[in-house]
Order: structure tokens, then C-alpha cells, then sequence
């Protein structure tokens, strides 16, 4: 409401008709290419001297660092580091782990060969930790030990006791006063204290209390925990693979040999049958960075390597758009520390918004977008499309990500060749996904 | 086509965080996201030396400088990001209005902006819509930059006075001064 709706003559309708063109289709593109070419404009257009001044100062850096390295015996050099927040914030611990620290959160650290040992005395902190090198969080209560993984380390107190409002805390209920709380999010950890040891897989969370050997915790399964979903979740994937390896689980659909285009281009009455199952099929990319088209299915359609290269890379660009989606649903979807969500993969990020939306709101997208693939209901605007809930959209992101990919390829190669990559074996990319859990949830 | 909506919509914080860290993709969300917003911006407050591509090549400006602040943008400082793009925009348009000279009569107006995509407007909407083009044209550019920021695009008084760098009441006597002179130079279509 401004000042001006009082007014009849400027009223915000009034106001309103005087429109002005949007930006036109394209300009994104333009944007960052400008900046692309602004950016190497300016690396090339550096000073001479400030390159020679850089050099210089290089020069200094390595023969100082090959001095400590051959004064020490050493391959790198220590770095040693220290840090108490006052609000959140994010530290390098050297090049091996990038941790996001609340405030209050009190850190020290030692690196030395890869190897780093960080003393996290109080507050709560994630760590997303590079492989190469033991990597130590030593607490007050006991030490959580990780080759390369993503988890989070809560360290309580009397005087600070956990924040109910977070995962961990969720997780594990008000019983505990004090301790230390890891939930891990990708990999595995250890917990050890002098009275025991416990590995912690993904989704798990376990719990370091005085005098005791670490305990795994779950969400109390009566609340609406975010890790009870997540628990439910893989148990509902380790119990659908059990059953397909078993051969016992659903059939293949009757007309799937029939239909070669099945996971990628399927016909009006396949995509009718899969309606009436609420079912989506879809093929999809893969959004962790590998590449669109490896070597051996280049070889086989006669891609040149010139060629794979640059429909990779224009992949590369539909894929981190697609990451960059899902982040974003999954920080509407749950109010997640942003910080969080920007070191989770994006697998995690999937099983996160599909655990946290929860199965009868999954069923009812599925339902809803499979007879929309169909034809049986009208396509949503894209207006329509960003007031549907958020695993509605996620499932849009991943059923198109196929097409966008193809159009990537065609971009390189052509439509014809495109197509040609993707129907190779009648999969479809690189992974084929049934979502055919049927009409009704099933509870695990 | 853009109207007097203002801007609602802000960008999450952990694609912002990315965008801040340098990753393009989160640079383009950003970029889609308030695309319009200062494309608008822009048509309005160059009015009657607004063309298509002067338009892009200042919006093209602004987010390139955009890119290159965000690292120093402070999701918790006091301005939206919203407000913060539009600050730069602002700057970039204002640079361009104050040395450039017209490029359209005010007669072309209407053809140039106001009804880029009018043909199923009525013709009393386009002849207010050509005259409101034209009424702001003729404020003081100062005035006019408050009125758009306020009207436009909902920024309140102190979003105002520190996007344009001046004081409170300076913001609030330009836009009381504009709102009476659009008024007068309107007058004719008072109900």
C-alpha cells in the first residue's frame, strides 16, 4: 500500500498502465557472457609490473616454502589456526575441510601432512571435509574421526544447552542436557570415547554423553523428525531393492518392450498407462558433476572427442542450473541453514526434499504430474507450476532434466545425433528411474 | 511487460551465498530474478531517451556491477537485495540520463514504452498511460527516480534515502512534490 492508493488519479491501477517492455528472452545469456569476457578482459589487461610484482612475490613465496620444506623434512608446512564466533560464520581449516560454525562456537586446529585435528570446545559447527588425510574433530566428550564426509558436530553444555530448532536437536528429544550430537550427512565417522566406539553411516546421528560408549539416536518416530522420514525413506529404498533383486518386486510395465522410448520419449499410451498407475518414468542426466556422454557411447555414435567435450560442458551448465534449483527448493521446503545446504551434494539434497515433503505429498504430485505427462489435465503455467509444493517442482526438475540434456547435445551436434546418444540401448541417460510406488503410500 | 508491481520476490540465501562465492549458475538465478525489475527501473527513469538497446546495454551495466559487489553484499546488513540491485541500477541510469541527450520526441513515447504491447488495451488506458509517460518525463529527474523507486517498485522512504544516498525528508518532500505535479499535469483525467 503506498500513499498514492488514495489517490484516484495515481492509484497503483492507474499507475499500472503505464508498462514498460521486460527484459528480453536471452539477456541472462548475455549478462554472463559480458562478465565471462569482462573477467578475462581484465586478468589480460593487468599491469605489466603488477605481473612482474606478482612473480616476484611468488618467486619469494616458493623459495620460502622450499626452505621450510627442506629445514623441516616435511612436505607441506603446518598451519595452525583459531577461531571463537560470535555469529555464523565460515572457516577454511586449511585445504582440507571448509566448516560452517554458528556463533558461540569455539575452534582450533592444527594441519600438518593433510592430517588436521580440530578442537571444537563449544558451540555447533558442519564440517564438509576433503578426502586426503586423517581428519580429527576432538571434543570435550570424545573424538569424531572422518576420512571425507559432510556432518555436523554439537557441542552442549549447562550453560548452552542444544537449540531445539535444530536437526540434531530435533532428533534427539530434550533427555540429554549436555553432550556432543553428530548427524552425518554424507560418508561415514567414528565416535570414540575411552569407553567405546561407534561408526555412523549417512542419515544417522549419534550422541557422545559422559562415561559412555556413543549411542546412535533416531528421531522419535511419533514427531515429525526430520531423520524418521529420512530413516523411513532408505528403509523404503533398501526394501524396493530388495525386491527387485529378489525378482519379486513390481513387474516391468506389459508394454515397456514395445514401447523402445519408454524411459525417454514414451508414447501417449504408455504415458496413459503410467497415469493410471501414477507412475513417472523418466531417464535422468546424473546431477553430480559427471559428464553428459562418456567416451565409450561417443565411440559407438561417432562423437569426436572435440565434440563430447562441449556437449559436457554445455551439460554442465543445465546440471548446475537443476543443483541450484533443488537447493532451492530444499531451503524453502525446510528453513535450513543456507550455509548447510550449500555443501549438500546434490543426491542429498534429493533424499532431503523428498523425505522432509513426506509420501502422501510425494503421491500427490505424482499423481497430479503423471496425468498432466498424459494429457488427461491441462500443463500448469509456470505461474501455476511456482505455487504447486516443492517436491512437485523437484519432480519437474528431474523428469525434464532428460530433455534439457538432449537439447544441451543438440546444441553441439544436432537433434538428429542427440537423439541418437540418448536412445542408445533404449535407456535413456545415464540413469533410469521408476517412480511407480502405485496409487496408494506405502507405509514401511 | 513490466507494471506497477513492486519488487516481492528475493533471492534465497544460499543461492546468494553461491552467486557471492562466484558460481555462475547461481549469478544467472540471481540475474533472472531481477531482470525485470530493473529493466523497468531503467525504462522509467530514462523515459523519453529510453531505447531497447540503450535499456539492455544499462541493464548489462548494472549487473555487472552487481557481480562485481556481491562479495561485499551483507545478507544481514539492512538492505534487501532486491534494494540493493536496484541502488545500482539507479546509479547507472541516473549517469546516463544526466549526460545523455533525448533520443525520441515525447511524442514517441507511447510508441517506445508505454504500449510496447498495447494493442489490446483500450484507448483510454493508452491515452492515460501516454500522458502519465509524459508527466513524469517532465518531472525533475530527482523527483521523478523517487516517485518510480517508490511507486514502481515499493521501496519505503529509508530504502529510498539510501539507494539515492540523500536524507529522510529529502525523500519525502521529492515525492510529495511529484505526486503534486503528475497531479496537476493529470488532472484532466480526475473522475
Amino acid at each position: 500500500m503506498t500513499m498514492s492508493d488514495d489517490d484516484p488519479v495515481l492509484a497503483r491501477d492507474q499507475l499500472a498502465r503505464y508498462q514498460v517492455p521486460s527484459a528480453p528472452s536471452g539477456f541472462s545469456d548475455r549478462v554472463m557472457a559480458a562478465i565471462a569476457s569482462d573477467t578475462g578482459d581484465r586478468r589480460s589487461a593487468r599491469p605489466r609490473r603488477a605481473i612482474i610484482a606478482a612473480a616476484s612475490v611468488f618467486a619469494i613465496a616458493a623459495a620460502a616454502v622450499l626452505f621450510v620444506v627442506l629445514r623441516s623434512g616435511t612436505s607441506v608446512p603446518a598451519v595452525d589456526g583459531a577461531r571463537q564466533t560470535e555469529a555464523r560464520e565460515t572457516i577454511e581449516v586449511a585445504d582440507r575441510a571448509v566448516v560452517v560454525a554458528s556463533g558461540g562456537t569455539r575452534l582450533q586446529w592444527h594441519v600438518a601432512n593433510h592430517d588436521a585435528v580440530v578442537d571444537q570446545t563449544s558451540g555447533s559447527a558442519f564440517y564438509r571435509v576433503e578426502r586426503g588425510g586423517r581428519f580429527d574433530v576432538r571434543t570435550p566428550l570424545g573424538v569424531v574421526s572422518v576420512t571425507g564426509t559432510c556432518f555436523s558436530v554439537e557441542v552442549m553444555s549447562m550453560k548452552n544447552p542444544f537449540d531445539p530448532k535444530t536437526l540434531r536437536g530435533a532428533a534427539v528429544g530434550a533427555a540429554i542436557a549436555t553432550g556432543v550430537i553428530v548427524a552425518v550427512y554424507e560418508g561415514n565417522v567414528s565416535l570414540a570415547n575411552p569407553a567405546g566406539r561407534l561408526k555412523l553411516g549417512a542419515g544417522e546421528t549419534g550422541v557422545i554423553d559422559h562415561a559412555a560408549p556413543p549411542v546412535a539416536r533416531t528421531a522419535d518416530t511419533s514427531g515429525s523428525g526430520a531423520l524418521a522420514a529420512a530413516n523411513a525413506r532408505i528403509a523404503s529404498l533398501e526394501a524396493e531393492n530388495t525386491k527387485l533383486r529378489a525378482g519379486s518386486g513390481s513387474a516391468a510395465p506389459a508394454d515397456e518392450p514395445s514401447d523402445p522410448a519408454y524411459y525417454y520419449a514414451p508414447s501417449a499410451d504408455s504415458l496413459r498407462e503410467m497415469a493410471q498407475d501414477c507412475e513417472i518414468v523418466y531417464d535422468l542426466p546424473g546431477l553430480n558433476g559427471n559428464d553428459l556422454v562418456d567416451r565409450d557411447r561417443a565411440a559407438e555414435i561417432g562423437i569426436s572427442d572435440a565434440e563430447r567435450a562441449a556437449i559436457n560442458r554445455a551439460y554442465a551448465t543445465v546440471s548446475d542450473r537443476a543443483v541450484e534449483q533443488l537447493r532451492h527448493l530444499y531451503v524453502e521446503l525446510t528453513g535450513t541453514d543456507p550455509d548447510v545446504a550449500a555443501a549438500l551434494s546434490a543426491n542429498a539434497l534429493e533424499e532431503e526434499i523428498r523425505s522432509k515433503s513426506g509420501e502422501e505429498a510425494e503421491l500427490e504430485a505424482r499423481t497430479r504430474f503423471a496425468r498432466e505427462r498424459a494429457g488427461l489435465e491441462p500443463m500448469p503455467t509456470p505461474a501455476e507450476l511456482a505455487r504447486r509444493p516443492p517436491i512437485e517442482r523437484y519432480l519437474q526438475i528431474v523428469v525434464n532434466l532428460g530433455n534439457e540434456a538432449e537439447t544441451a547435445a543438440a546444441s553441439v551436434v544436432g537433434a538428429t545425433r542427440a537423439r541418437e546418444l540418448r536412445a542408445h540401448d533404449n535407456a535413456g541417460w545415464h540413469s533410469s528411474v521408476n517412480q511407480r510406488s502405485g496409487c496408494t503410500v506405502r507405509h514401511y | 511487460m513490466a507494471s506497477a508491481q513492486p519488487t516481492e520476490r528475493e533471492l534465497d540465501d544460499v543461492t546468494l551465498l553461491r552467486a557471492q562465492q562466484g558460481h555462475a549458475a547461481a549469478f544467472r538465478v540471481l540475474v533472472e530474478l531481477h531482470q525485470d525489475a530493473v529493466f523497468a527501473l531503467i525504462w522509467r527513469i530514462l523515459g523519453s531517451r529510453a531505447q531497447a538497446a540503450v535499456v539492455e546495454d544499462l541493464a548489462q551495466t548494472t549487473f555487472l556491477g552487481v557481480y562485481r559487489a556481491l562479495p561485499r553484499f551483507r545478507r544481514e546488513g539492512s538492505a534487501r537485495l532486491s534494494t540493493w540491485i536496484l541502488a545500482i541500477a539507479v546509479r547507472t541510469a541516473l549517469k546516463e540520463r544526466r549526460g545523455a541527450r533525448p533520443m525520441v520526441s515525447l511524442d514517441e513515447v507511447d510508441d517506445t514504452a508505454s504500449s510496447a504491447a498495447s494493442a489490446d488495451r483500450s484507448v483510454a488506458d493508452r491515452d492515460f498511460a501516454a500522458a502519465l509517460a509524459r508527466a513524469l518525463d517532465q518531472l525533475p529527474l530527482s523527483f521523478r527516480t523517487v516517485f518510480v523507486l517508490r511507486e514502481y517498485h515499493g521501496l519505503d522512504y529509508g530504502e529510498i534515502a539510501t539507494a539515492l544516498e540523500v536524507d529522510l525528508g529529502t525523500v519525502k518532500s521529492r515525492l510529495s512534490r511529484a505526486r503534486g505535479e503528475l497531479r496537476e499535469q493529470l488532472k484532466e483525467f480526475a473522475p
